[in-house]
């Protein structure tokens, strides 16, 4: 008995032990053998995976991403959802890309090949082979484990759509047969769309890339090993735990740089990697500097980046398709070896694919339901670091004397925007793709920072890092968010999330009117007399005439408040009287309107609703306000300027 | 005469000559006022009596400025359309005003005849310049054509290349073979207007055509001459810029100085305008047409310094 007592808390010790270690609970652990070939434009895989049943049902079939298919003829769903075009970039059809599963089996077990059926449950398009069903001999008992060993080969495309090939230039993402997530009882496991990314479980990879020896190869995670083969070729090992995606590049033209980061509050040390193409050497430093402030600012902000290695991959020129694409611990840039430092593509580009690495890779959400848990949360961050590190009236650009900021740049998609769609919605739903990018990355992102500025920036901090805490190493959903921000903010946020989250609609609250009348003496019959003005008051019907020059004149101001669209927020108005007061009202902003009368020896000049400019998401800022007597230097300025330009145009066209 | 004469001729002639400036710039800003009448209109009606304006006047607020792009947008695309309009009615102009400069250098000197020799000159010359406008196809069109062969020439180069500088170097060159060509065939019609303009003659397309000879038979010379003003003209851009940015234009004073600034640069552009045709000019001058004899002053008229001169038949009023 004692002997059992031992053994059993040693067992619970080890058991602590093995979970402390471990960042995540690990559903998955593949052990992938990959082979480059390069002139076939292909990479021969042999993939060992092992799936955990964390559920508590069992589970007899399982379903596989093989993403690349959807660029293997134009009839895939998305082909068909982007029309053969994606960011701009057309699909090359001289080089489509597919993954052919050659075998799938139970380790020591039975071959599943024949098992293999394609299911498309979105949009049951029987052309799209981008999700895989086996059935597994005998069901996966909760807590058990199967091990399948998988055979494939996958042909890249020339670069669309984040991964492919230009030149020797190789960007392998989303390349080999990848299971799906079981999560509340089924397999979620959705086809590859246009406008949608990803979702996966998390768990430990290990990788063997061959190369051959010209090729420097980038990876997710640390490299473990580098072994150089009799064939001319060289074999990188990589491994990473706690992730849920695999991706690596290789090119001989990259010129690989190391440079360590480490940071005291909260206490980070890693590696940074750079991986910068021959042709943008010269951009490197913008690309160190970009990456040393993401790691800072979202280590701070959020918690402390928790991998030894973070690698930046600059994509081949004309690999352009490539850039801006969040992996595990891997991210590619965007850059050109032109490029004016005042326009901060790079920096952008880096912080906001590096910032993936948490709202994606750390927490783990669920792309194709519920984009915006990424992108919008990201989009927010990474707009906070581009204004802190950068200046906020120029952090998008500053060039030539003409100064943008990240944050107008996201409003500026929002305010030329439809109502089409609200930010919750399946990634495939949008009624196009500008739709689905305005709701998840700008108008989320336009959320987060109003609900900044509607909390403060203490208890809005505190949110962001009470969800991250919560939800690391996990799969939120839009709920999961927006329990924690209620919880952390001590407030009822369902107002708030409820219209912005799931309605189309806009928020547009300003001042329709703004009018002062002098009040003229008592004239007429009051209580069954006559009453007269003063003789010099004027004739009848004209009583604005005040009884005598000196008499204190009275003003009645009326300032009717309105709310011009759907959603409802409420108002603070700050009204400015002509001898400097100010009165500030507030209005729950439930009517169309409110009428405000003021009565005193002094004209209101000036009105505004939310005089902070706390709601980013109104559409129009500059109905915000109205004044008595409008200000026309401005315009004056503006006209004077357009036209000097005007003026140097036409001498230009001249003879 | 060596390029650095003519240059140094060509300011000095510009310098003597503040009333044709004068009225180079003014048809100028005569163009420019409707331009700012409509934008100043269509600001004001953007902005309302919003007091987003007062902001304006401190900061550039993009969030402001962005808004009223957006919902403006339709009248601001109008009010482009309708400037792009007057840029050509501007050019006809310039058509004109061009005839007005080079009659005043022929005229040379004469005390209180500048205006009336500048818009006689201006409409004397007016209808063959034109003809020389369209004529000038002749030459813009092989220039385009070349330019396009280059450009396909660089495109097939560089499709699926990954070598970005070729590509970048490749397209700053295309850039500039498009601005050598601009150039160069602005620099032939500036030959060809004061060939018809010196000979008064009404042979306008053989005058083109000795145009592209003269320039081709000393291109050292013309083009060095054409690019030594426009670095001039550079400067003056530089000037005007660098000035501009020191006016922090945050007070209606700061805008005024800025705009004074603006027009000390348009007037300044007027006087380069001079000063190119009238190194052009001497450059014409010194080097005769072919088949001329080096004597025959008459060929190419030369100003009559001191008496004003009685109107003649090759001569505009």
């Amino acid at each position: 008995m004692k002997k059992t007592v031992w053994l059993l808390a040693g067992g619970i010790l080890l058991l602590h032990a093995g979970l402390a270690a471990s960042l995540s609970r690990r559903v998955v652990a593949y052990d992938i053998k990959a082979r480059l070939v390069p002139d076939a434009k292909s990479v021969e895989g042999h993939e060992v995976l092992t799936w955990t049943n964390e559920s508590a049902e069992p589970v007899s079939e399982m379903q596989f991403h093989l993403y690349m298919n959807a660029f293997k003829n134009n009839r895939t769903t998305f082909m068909k959802e982007s029309g053969g075009a994606h960011r701009g970039f057309r699909m090359d059809k001289e080089n489509w890309g597919y993954i052919t599963v050659g075998s799938i089996a139970v380790q020591d077990g039975p071959d599943l090949t024949g098992t293999i059926t394609y299911i498309q449950p979105d949009d049951g398009n029987p052309d799209d082979r981008t999700v895989m069903k086996i059935a597994l001999p005998e069901p996966v008992a909760p807590g058990g484990a199967v091990t399948l060993v998988i055979d494939f080969v996958t042909r890249m495309p020339r670069v669309f759509a984040r991964s492919g090939f230009v030149g020797d230039f190789y960007m392998i993402g989303q390349w080999f047969p990848k299971v799906g997530v079981f999560w509340n009882g089924a397999w979620n496991c959705h086809q590859y769309h246009a406008h949608s990314e990803f979702f996966a479980d998390y768990g430990s990879f290990r990788a063997e890339l061959t190369v051959p020896d010209a090729y420097v190869v980038g990876a997710t995670g640390k490299r473990a090993a580098t072994v150089k083969n009799a064939d001319g070729t060289t074999t990188y090992t990589h491994i990473q735990e706690d992730v849920h995606d695999f991706a690596w590049t290789a090119c001989p033209e990259f010129v690989e740089f190391r440079e360590p980061f480490s940071l005291a509050d909260p206490p980070v040390r890693t590696e940074m990697i750079f991986l910068v193409h021959r042709s943008h050497v010269g951009q490197k430093d913008r690309y160190v500097r970009a990456l040393r402030n993401g790691l800072e600012f979202y280590s701070q902000s959020y918690g402390p980046y928790p991998y030894e290695t973070v690698t930046l991959v600059d994509p081949a020129p004309g690999a352009m398709a490539a850039g801006g694409m969040e992996y595990p611990t891997l991210f590619t840039a965007d850059t050109f070896s032109w490029l004016p430092r005042g326009i901060r593509l790079p920096e952008m580009v880096t912080i906001h694919e590096f910032g993936h690495g948490y709202w994606y890779g750390i927490v783990g959400s669920n792309e194709f339901e519920e984009a915006w848990l990424d992108e919008g949360i990201n989009s927010y961050s990474e707009a906070k670091a581009m204004d802190k590190y950068y200046g906020a009236d120029r952090s998008m650009i500053d060039f030539l004397g003409i100064r943008i900021g990240d944050v107008p740049y996201q409003r500026l998609n929002v305010i030329a925007s439809g109502r089409f769609d609200p930010i919750v919605r399946n990634s495939w739903s949008f009624v196009g793709g500008s739709s689905y990018s305005i709701n998840v990355y700008q108008k989320a992102s336009l959320m987060m920072q109003t609900l900044e500025r509607l909390l403060g920036e203490d208890v809005m901090s505190r949110v962001m890092k009470s969800y991250y805490e919560r939800w690391k190493f996990r799969h939120p959903t839009t709920a999961d968010f927006v329990r924690v921000a209620e919880e952390a903010s001590g407030r009822d946020l369902g107002w708030f999330f409820d219209q912005v989250l799931y309605s189309p609609d806009k928020l547009d609250y300003g001042i329709s009117d703004l009018r002062v009348y002098e009040l003229a003496p008592p004239d007429g019959v009051f209580n069954g007399t006559r009453t007269e003005s003063a003789p010099d008051a004027g004739p009848p019907g004209r009583g604005k005439q005040p009884a005598s020059p000196d008499a204190p004149k009275t003003y009645r101001s009326e300032v009717v408040a309105a709310r011009f669209a759907e959603w409802i927020f409420p108002q603070e108005i700050l009204v400015r009287f002509a001898d400097g007061r100010e009165v500030r009202e507030t209005w729950d902003g439930r009517e169309r309107w409110k009428r405000f009368v003021y009565v005193g020896p002094e004209k209101a000049v000036s009105a505004e609703v939310d005089p902070g400019h706390k709601l980013l998401l109104d559409v129009n800022f500059t109905n915000n306000s109205r004044v008595l007597e409008p200000d026309g230097r401005a315009v004056r300025k503006f006209a004077l300027g357009f036209a000097g330009w005007f003026q140097a145009l036409l001498s230009l066209v001249s003879l | 005469m060596n390029i650095l004469a003519f240059y140094k001729k060509g300011i000095r002639e510009a310098s003597g000559r503040p009333k044709v400036v004068l009225i180079l710039w003014a048809a100028n800003a005569v163009f420019a006022v409707p331009a700012y009448v409509l934008f100043s209109s269509l600001l004001a009606s953007a902005l309302g009596p919003s007091g987003a304006a007062a902001g304006l006047m401190k900061t550039a607020d993009m969030n402001i400025l962005f808004e009223v792009l957006t919902t403006s947008g339709r009248p601001f695309g109008m009010l482009f359309a309708a400037l792009l309009v007057l840029v050509l009615f501007y050019f006809l102009a310039s058509i004109f005003l061009a005839g007005g400069i080079l009659g005043v250098l022929l005229d040379g000197p004469v005390p209180g005849r500048t205006g009336r020799t500048f818009f006689g000159s201006g409409a004397a010359y007016y209808g063959r310049f034109l003809r020389l406008t369209v004529y000038s196809l002749g030459l813009w069109l092989p220039a385009a054509a070349l330019f396009g062969l280059a450009s396909a020439g660089v495109g097939a180069a560089t499709a699926g290349s990954t070598k970005e500088q070729l590509s970048f170097y490749l397209t700053l060159a295309l850039a500039a073979l498009a601005l050598f060509l601009v150039f160069l065939i602005k620099m032939i019609m500036d030959y060809a207007r004061i060939r018809i303009a010196a000979e008064d003659t009404d042979k306008v397309l053989p005058s083109l055509l000795r145009s592209v000879r003269f320039v081709f038979k000393r291109p050292g010379l013309t083009l060095g001459l054409y690019y030594l003003l426009g670095l001039t003209g550079l400067a003056i851009f530089g000037a005007w810029r660098l000035l501009n940015s020191a006016i922090p234009a945050t007070a209606m004073a700061a805008v005024l100085a800025a705009f004074v600034l603006a027009q000390v640069f348009i007037a300044g552009r007027g006087w380069l305008k001079v000063a190119y045709q009238s190194a052009q000019l001497e450059v014409s001058r010194t080097h005769r047409p072919e088949g001329q004899p080096k004597t025959a002053e008459a060929t190419l008229r030369v100003p009559a310094p001191q008496v004003p001169p009685a109107a003649t038949e090759d001569r505009p009023s």
